[in-house]
């Protein structure tokens, strides 16, 4: 055995030590990440129990950026449904590599700001008008059971929101396509009396009065159309961590679900090009089978955000998250988007 | 000894150890692990993986070590095996790019000897079947020899690392020399270790 062991000791001993380079970028990343880190409860004993109310539905805990925002916005469901969709796993597209170089994207994004500044902006909803989107996303629903079982399910929500000037609106959800992400969670959901795996979760819809709903801003005309100053903008509206990736995480938050302007439309594709990491993926096929122009933020090599939009429209199609290891974590596409003037029927909520 | 442990003033903790509970009420203080690790972290993802998966991974390495720094046991009186560990998670993760390089590092050294020597095979030859007899390995038996031979723990330290008993680590790393000896046909004449992972748990 001793052979062996000197074989493999011996076996690529030549590595060297790593870069400078890439021991400054290591550590440049840590020291970001430090300082970005929240104030935490540095108590165990006193942190809120994750099980104590059985079946309450938590938030998972990468990925969530879009998510957590839309979460936001919509912050009266979690608030009376006590129910969090987390993030999803699914099945890949494909793996674009970013290779264009940057003067490509910049030319990319600026085409779609062209097609955006263009187009007549229809105006924010008048009094009883609602700007309704229709979306489809793959999620992952994780429920805490009694006796802390977790039971996770992956499923397709299917989403339609109309939202007016003053935030009011209604918000229907349903699943489908659910399934057990593995024996232990089929298990665990058992034993939770979950037969049936589409059923977690169940949505409905849900009206909501003045305040209820919001879009990213209601005051459009504050923002600026230079790319720059947009970006400092955003950061402050939006709050989160400041950096690059976040940066990105702006740029989609004010284009879904939102009336955003032409000309802010334009100001953010353009903005999008000034954010280091940001690379051109070219013609890609969002999850509804369209193709459309992929755009992506890469923090170092690793693609954790891309964009599809419409070449024709500029319109968002669709999104993506990755996880660190290339693994497609959740996506979403967004099927129709218009001014309507009726409301489904349901109860108000909250 | 878990991290809330180390405030009681009976106990000591390792250089390590306070320095990661230093940093859980001044963050700065986690530097100072990655100062003292990151070279034997990257040089040990660079062997298994590549010096270009290794710039990224040995970086993430330290980001989760520092998210999951309230976890961290203070047992062995180091982190290195903590952080291995965590590599090692990640490196599964990419298990086929430490295959593929593995095997490519195989294929360069034959090609590499056939041109060196005229023709492929010779006693030579065994030690560029290492890379694709490594590939080969059961990747439990694979992470536990590689953290014992270039990531330099001990067996306890491996336990630790992969979180598993330390008769499972003696039988991975003896199974994965027996499986290499079979492959690479040592003369070394050791009988193969009969005791399964379940068996010495």
């Amino acid at each position: 055995m001793i052979e062996e062991l000197e074989r493999v000791r011996a076996f690529r001993a030549d590595e060297p030590p790593p870069s400078e380079a890439a021991t400054a970028s290591a550590q440049a990343a840590l020291s970001q990440l430090i300082r970005d880190e929240p104030p935490q409860n540095t108590s165990p004993a006193t942190a809120a129990p994750a099980t104590a109310a059985p079946l309450r539905q938590r938030l998972l805990g990468r990925g969530g950026d879009r998510q957590r925002r839309r979460a936001r916005r919509a912050r009266a469901v979690i608030v009376v449904a006590l129910t969090c969709i987390g993030i999803v796993i699914a099945g890949a597209l494909g793996s674009p590599t970013a290779t264009t170089p940057p003067s490509a994207t910049a030319a990319a994004l600026e085409q779609l700001a062209r097609v955006a500044a263009s187009q007549a902006w229809t105006g924010t909803p008048g009094p009883g008008s609602y700007l309704f989107t229709a979306s489809v996303s793959l999620v992952e629903s994780d429920t805490l059971g009694p006796g802390s079982r977790e039971c996770a399910v992956m499923l397709r929500q299917h989403r339609e929101i109309w939202i007016a000037t003053n935030g009011a609106g209604a918000l229907r959800e349903s699943n489908s396509d659910g399934q057990f992400t593995s024996a232990g969670d089929r298990t665990a959901c058992l034993l939770d009396h979950m037969t049936n795996p589409a059923s977690q979760d169940s949505g409905g819809t849900s009206r909501f009065g003045p305040g209820g709903l919001s879009f990213p801003t209601r005051n459009w005309h504050a923002l600026s159309t230079r790319p720059a100053k947009l970006l400092v903008q955003l950061r402050k509206l939006d709050g989160g961590p400041r950096n690059a990736g976040e940066d990105f995480v702006h740029i989609g938050d004010f284009l879904r679900e939102s009336d955003t302007p032409p000309a802010i439309r334009a100001a953010l594709y353009r903005a999008a090009a000034l954010i280091p990491g940001v690379r051109l993926l070219g013609a890609v096929r969002d999850h509804a089978g369209r193709v459309g122009l992929g755009v992506a933020f890469f923090d170092h090599r690793h693609r954790t955000g891309e964009l599809i939009f419409s070449r024709h429209t500029a319109a968002l199609l669709g999104e993506d998250d990755f996880a660190r290891s290339g693994k497609l974590i959740t996506w979403t596409v967004y099927l129709q988007s218009k001014i309507v003037h009726t409301l489904p029927a349901a109860p108000l909520a909250g | 000894m878990l991290l809330d442990e180390l405030s009681h003033p009976g106990l000591q903790a390792s250089r390590d150890g306070a320095a990661i509970a230093r940093s859980l009420s001044s963050r700065e203080a986690f530097t100072e692990i990655f100062d003292r690790h990151f070279v034997a972290v990257h040089r040990y993802i660079a062997r298994r993986a590549g010096r270009e998966r290794a710039d990224d991974l040995a970086s993430q390495t330290f980001m989760v070590a520092f998210e999951r720094r309230r976890a961290y046991r203070d047992g062995l009186g180091s982190a290195r095996p903590w952080l291995l560990g965590i590599a090692t998670n990640m490196l599964r993760e990419d298990r086929r790019v430490e295959q593929r390089l593995l095997t490519t590092v195989a294929q360069l050294g034959n090609e590499a000897w056939v041109s060196a020597n005229g023709s492929a095979g010779g006693a030579g030859r065994a030690d560029y079947d290492l890379g694709a007899a490594l590939a080969r390995l059961d990747v439990g038996q694979r992470d536990a020899l590689l953290l014992h031979v270039w990531g330099e723990l001990s067996y306890a330290e491996i336990a630790e690392s992969l979180e598993i008993p330390i008769g499972t680590v003696r039988s991975r790393i003896s199974r994965a020399c027996a499986a290499l000896r079979s492959e690479l046909g040592a003369p070394h004449a050791g009988g193969a270790n009969t005791f399964s992972d379940e068996e010495e748990r």
